[in-house]
């Protein structure tokens, strides 16, 4: 493997666990499998194809056309076709990044006690200085390496020795016994928490900054199955060691703190430490790559200057505005909100809001105009058109049922 | 040339390949007895806002006029476009250019105060 | 007298024909260079069209256009810079 491809496998990976392996991930695949056991595996699996080939699409778009996904949108559709979706886009961004905050809050509190209110404040300055200072490669590989540290939900999952014909079941979509409500609710939170189209953006944006080709379309290949299936199996190891330590003790999952001891029979006395550390990291990574996604996104739609490798001097607007946004969703932690149910809630939304991002998406990575002979093959098309309508229209039906009768 | 497809809503980049905004709108001439001229292209808040409303459009002139930081349209003469592939080349000096008074007022009035700019 | 247009605005506006029936959207401007200057050569009036129906991707832009979004169809009448009466930009008319 040449170094460039490795430098891309980074590129994925850092993708993956900022974009992946996440709050979402964690708090959605952790209280489906203290709910309903394995039986959303299948909901992990599928919501993870439709994200490789979303993931290979807007790789292989940018080095084609050399354009980020934000800016051949609005190329391609015109400024009034783009703004609702933005609009759209930003708000349901700005919510994810707080719970991603909130996230990073928390794993400190489990370990000193301190509150999320006092903390989202300095998290949040943290978090700037950090995109202010670094540069996207210095970002990428530090989550990178730290996000390894989510292996322990994998190891943890293997020492507790699951049944697998009952795993291989979970793969299978199944109607539940009881709280179908929950059930679906929760199916879609998991599609949303793994297909967040600031994951494409962030994806895209960085091929156009490390001006990929179209010799970089195998290792862009390697990489959404490589990284986003890391991300794949981490979420599965989650949900496993959350039904093996949750589901016979009948626990109901409603906060964070609850979840935080689900390593601790397997793992012992690490397990707290390496619990609270993989959701700060993880939490850090796609706090990092939210506030920088939608900078991009707002960058692309007015066409200023933007890249995380140019100064903030050169960049003024697209600096202020992650700033902005990163104050902004402090803010919104800083409220008391419980970050649980917001992250929830936030990639519920997520999932509706998944067509109006996918459908011109998919357009274009089909428009021999922008990819020449590089268009979409079928399968990917079908997956990703079937996973996110799916969802979607699940998303619009299970929503309301949540919040008319759930918590 | 398909004006539609090859120009409106790209990225404008100056010489200096500096980013200067995208294309919001495209300014046709008509003569009489001649086909229409390309005459400019145009950029800016109330250019954009006008492709949604004419309401969001006296907004953004009112808005403009306040803040007093950017005029809210700048027009590029068409024959100054040097290159139309994936982005829109303009024959302009980014740096000094009005349409990229917003850029130079952010980086002189905030971002170059915050330290260590 | 020279008029000026803002071609952004023209888009998707339905177009009639003489006897008022309609006759499309405008979708695309063709323009080529004589001269050392760009000017206009044709309008693409766009119709929902055979070629519309039988591609998915084609049936995806048309539905998204109706929403707001620019481009042109395949199927679009091509129609000469004469023979589009702009004197009214809020309702163009073809010539014949």
């Amino acid at each position: 493997m040449k170094k460039k491809d490795l430098m891309n496998l980074t590129l994925g990976i850092i993708t993956s666990i900022g974009g992946f392996l996440e709050v979402g991930s964690m708090a959605t695949a952790a209280t489906a499998g203290a709910l309903f056991g394995y039986k959303l595996l299948w909901a992990i699996f599928f919501s993870t194809l439709g994200l490789i080939f979303l993931i290979e699409m807007s790789g292989r778009f940018a080095a084609v056309s050399k354009r980020a996904l934000a800016d051949a949108v609005r190329e391609r559709f015109g400024f009034v076709f783009t703004i609702v979706p933005r609009l759209l886009e930003v708000l349901v961004n700005l919510l994810v990044l707080a719970a991603e905050i909130g996230g990073v809050c928390l794993a400190i509190k489990l370990v000193t006690g301190w509150p999320i209110v006092a903390l989202a404040i300095p998290i949040a300055l943290l978090l700037w200085l950090v995109i202010w200072f670094g540069t996207l490669s210095w970002i990428e590989n530090s989550t990178a390496i730290l996000g390894l540290m989510t292996i322990a939900f994998v190891v943890a999952a293997w020492k507790l020795h699951p049944d697998p014909h009952e795993l291989l079941r979970g793969f299978v979509p199944s109607r539940p016994s009881e709280g179908a409500a929950k059930y679906w609710f929760l199916a879609v939170s998991i599609a949303g928490s793994t297909i967040s189209p600031y994951m494409f953006h962030f994806y895209s944006s960085g091929a156009v900054e490390e001006k990929w080709d179209e010799e970089s379309l195998t290792s862009n290949r390697l990489t959404a199955i490589g990284g986003m299936g890391f991300g794949c199996l981490m979420s599965i190891g989650v949900l496993i060691v959350s039904a093996r330590v949750f589901l016979p003790l009948h626990i109901q999952v409603d906060s964070y703190e609850q979840l935080a001891v689900v390593l601790s029979p397997v793992l012992g006395r690490w397990g707290f430490p390496l619990f609270a550390g993989s959701l700060g990291v993880c939490c850090f990574g796609a706090a990092a790559e939210l506030a920088l996604s939608t900078g991009y996104l707002i960058a692309q739609t007015f066409g200023w200057n933007w890249g995380e490798d140019r100064r903030p001097l050169e960049e003024a607007r697209f600096s202020a505005t992650y700033s902005i946004v990163i104050v902004l969703a402090a803010v919104i932690m800083t409220t008391g909100l419980d970050p649980l149910k917001l992250t929830l809630f936030s990639m519920a939304l997520t999932a509706v809001i998944l067509p109006a991002v996918i459908v011109p998406f998919l357009l274009l990575v089909n428009d021999e105009h922008y990819v020449g002979k590089h268009v979409s093959g079928w399968i990917g098309n079908t997956v990703v058109v079937i996973v996110v309508l799916v969802a979607s229209v699940i998303a619009l039906v299970a929503i309301p049922l949540e919040l008319a009768g759930g918590s | 040339m398909k004006l539609v497809r090859d120009v409106l809503d790209k990225q404008i980049r100056g010489r200096d390949g500096e980013k200067l905004g995208k294309v919001d709108g495209i300014i046709l001439e008509l003569r009489e007895g001649e086909p229409p001229r390309v005459a400019y292209l145009e950029l800016g808040s109330a250019t954009m806002a006008r492709r949604i409303s004419r309401r969001l459009e006296r907004w953004a002139i009112v808005l403009n006029r306040k803040l007093g930081v950017r005029r809210p349209r700048y027009r590029i003469a068409f024959d100054r476009v040097l290159a139309y592939e994936v982005d829109v080349k303009v024959d302009i000096d980014t740096r000094t250019s009005p349409a990229f008074a917003w850029e130079r007022w952010f980086r002189d009035h905030i971002i170059r105060r915050i330290p260590p700019g | 007298m020279k008029r000026q247009l803002h071609l952004e605005l023209l888009l998707g506006r339905e177009v009639f024909k003489a006897d008022g029936e309609k006759a499309g959207r405008i979708e695309e401007v063709v323009a080529e260079q004589r001269n050392g200057e760009w000017i206009v050569k044709e309008f693409l009036i766009g119709t929902f069209g055979v070629m519309e129906r039988f591609s998915i991707h084609h049936f995806g832009s048309t539905i998204l256009r109706r929403l707001g979004a620019k481009g042109a169809s395949p199927s679009a009448q091509r129609v000469k810079w004469n023979d589009l009466d702009l004197s009214d930009p809020d309702r163009p008319r073809l010539k014949s």
